[in-house]
């Protein structure tokens, strides 16, 4: 391996595998690796490789990112379970907020996540079944990095963003951050409302995203 | 094994039965990016050995108890398809693919970076279309490029070739009627950028020096492999680009 022979190329289409620099040299980035035994920072994605001279770290950006849930994220996900302590949900993609709440992407398998009690709202929950139902669509923000995912919807901006009526299944409205009203029958019902909810792009977008990958 | 009568597999000029010389492999065909559907996919050809790779995930396993708390798991499944031999195979897994699906798994294992999808699984299907001998180093060739594609964190990209012992003579990329009527076949996966040997396999017998001979061949072949794959790879990102 003759690493000192090595040149460094700005913007270079790489592979994984290929040598970017001399660990003396550059620290590993997001998308490479070191490896020790030849004593240099490899690829470990394909995608285009930067330096980062003043850090001194080299990384890949890749041409296609696995998309997963991580910590302090927004990701939005369909109740499949509602117990007295805990919401389960089913994640299916993720949403930035800023600067304009936009559906970034689906995550590349199914994931689940859960809701804890105390997370959902900013005020004591006496009952659960108050603030979600089964089926609602959520936008939650996601508070570890390891599967059991943990999610929180105390901020305003989260909670509930599509809901259908429990009676005639019409399309709730949202009143307030907490109550939504039937399209169709009238009836109000309890939801801990996202203050996100009303903003058509983003219901539109998500309605068009689980379409796909809820069928 | 053992030799059919009247197959001639060394012509009169030294040159192989198809035409190659005996260090010369069968045209390689590359293609990233064929399904619409997965995550990562590749369609590889070795001469009339065909076959397609798809990746999907990570994600959360559906069962549970398959996952490993501190990296992701790879599940791959290799399969024939009923049309892929001169007599239909049944569609069902035969011994002879769980244990290949088992092989290429351990050979994709030892490159891919696990560690930084704790509590996943990565899932691998690899169906050969068209089997003419070598599918098992195809196979790996293409779950490679459709990992690179899917863009799950690895090593290096790994290629793989079988050389085989036909009238005496090794040859490398060994095809259907050299296997069936050659005297060993010998498969090998490798990683050359990291120097690492993940697949090594051999069926039949090869003196020592034999072996080495035939494994500097392998090693010399999978070289060419993996800078077809890198070319395959860039090929498909110049597409993206145009679009």
């Amino acid at each position: 391996m003759s690493s000192s022979s090595l040149k460094k190329q700005e913007n270079k289409e790489v592979t994984p595998g290929d040598i970017l620099a001399i660990i003396e040299e550059y620290d590993a980035g997001e998308g490479t690796y070191v490896d020790l035994e030849n004593g240099v920072v490899r690829a470990a994605v394909a995608g285009i490789v930067y330096y980062d001279d003043k850090a001194k770290i080299v990384y890949v950006k890749p041409k296609k990112d696995p998309l997963v849930p991580r910590a302090g994220s927004s990701v939005i996900g369909v109740v499949t379970q509602v117990k007295h302590d805990v919401v389960i949900l089913d994640l299916v993609g993720e949403v930035d907020l800023h600067p304009v709440p936009r559906f970034k992407g689906e995550f590349s398998g199914r994931f689940s996540g859960a809701i804890n009690v105390a997370n959902i709202a900013d005020e004591y929950v006496k009952d659960i079944f108050d603030y979600y139902k089964l089926g609602d669509i959520v936008l939650a923000r996601v508070l570890n990095n390891s599967n059991p995912y943990h999610l929180t919807t105390v901020p305003p901006q989260y909670g509930v963003i599509y809901a259908t009526c429990s009676k005639c299944g019409g399309l709730l409205h949202p009143i307030n951050n907490r109550s939504m009203k039937c399209t169709r029958c009238g009836r109000i019902e309890k939801r801990k409302v996202s203050a996100l909810a009303s903003s058509k792009i983003l219901s539109i977008k998500i309605k068009k995203g689980l379409v796909v990958s809820l069928s | 094994m053992g030799k059919q009568p009247g197959v001639k597999l060394i012509r009169e000029d030294g040159l192989r039965h198809d035409g190659r010389k005996p260090d010369e492999m069968r045209p390689i065909k590359m293609d990233v990016g064929v399904l619409n559907n997965s995550d990562g996919s590749a369609l590889v050809e070795f001469g009339r050995t065909r076959v397609v790779a798809a990746v999907y995930g990570p994600k959360e396993p559906i069962q549970r108890f398959v996952l490993l708390p501190d990296r992701a798991v790879l599940r791959v499944r290799y399969h024939m398809a009923p049309f892929s031999t001169t007599d239909r195979k049944s569609p069902a897994p035969s011994r002879r693919e769980v244990e290949l699906s088992k092989v290429i798994r351990e050979a994709l294992e030892s490159i891919v970076l696990t560690e930084k999808f704790p509590r996943t699984s990565i899932d691998i299907f690899i169906e050969v279309l068209q089997a003419d001998g070598g599918t098992r180093t195809a196979a790996i060739t293409a779950a490679s490029l459709a990992l690179a594609d899917a863009g799950i964190p690895m090593k290096a990209l790994v290629g793989g070739v079988a050389v085989g012992k036909v009238e005496g003579i090794l040859v490398l990329d060994v095809d259907e009627l050299e296997d069936g009527n050659g005297e060993a076949d010998m498969p090998v996966a490798a990683a050359p950028d990291i120097g690492e040997i993940t697949l090594f396999q051999l069926n039949g017998v090869l003196s020592r020096e034999e072996l080495e001979q035939a494994l500097e061949m392998a090693l010399k072949g999978i070289e060419k492999i993996v800078e077809l794959e890198k070319d395959a790879l860039k090929r498909k990102y110049e597409r993206i680009e145009v679009e």
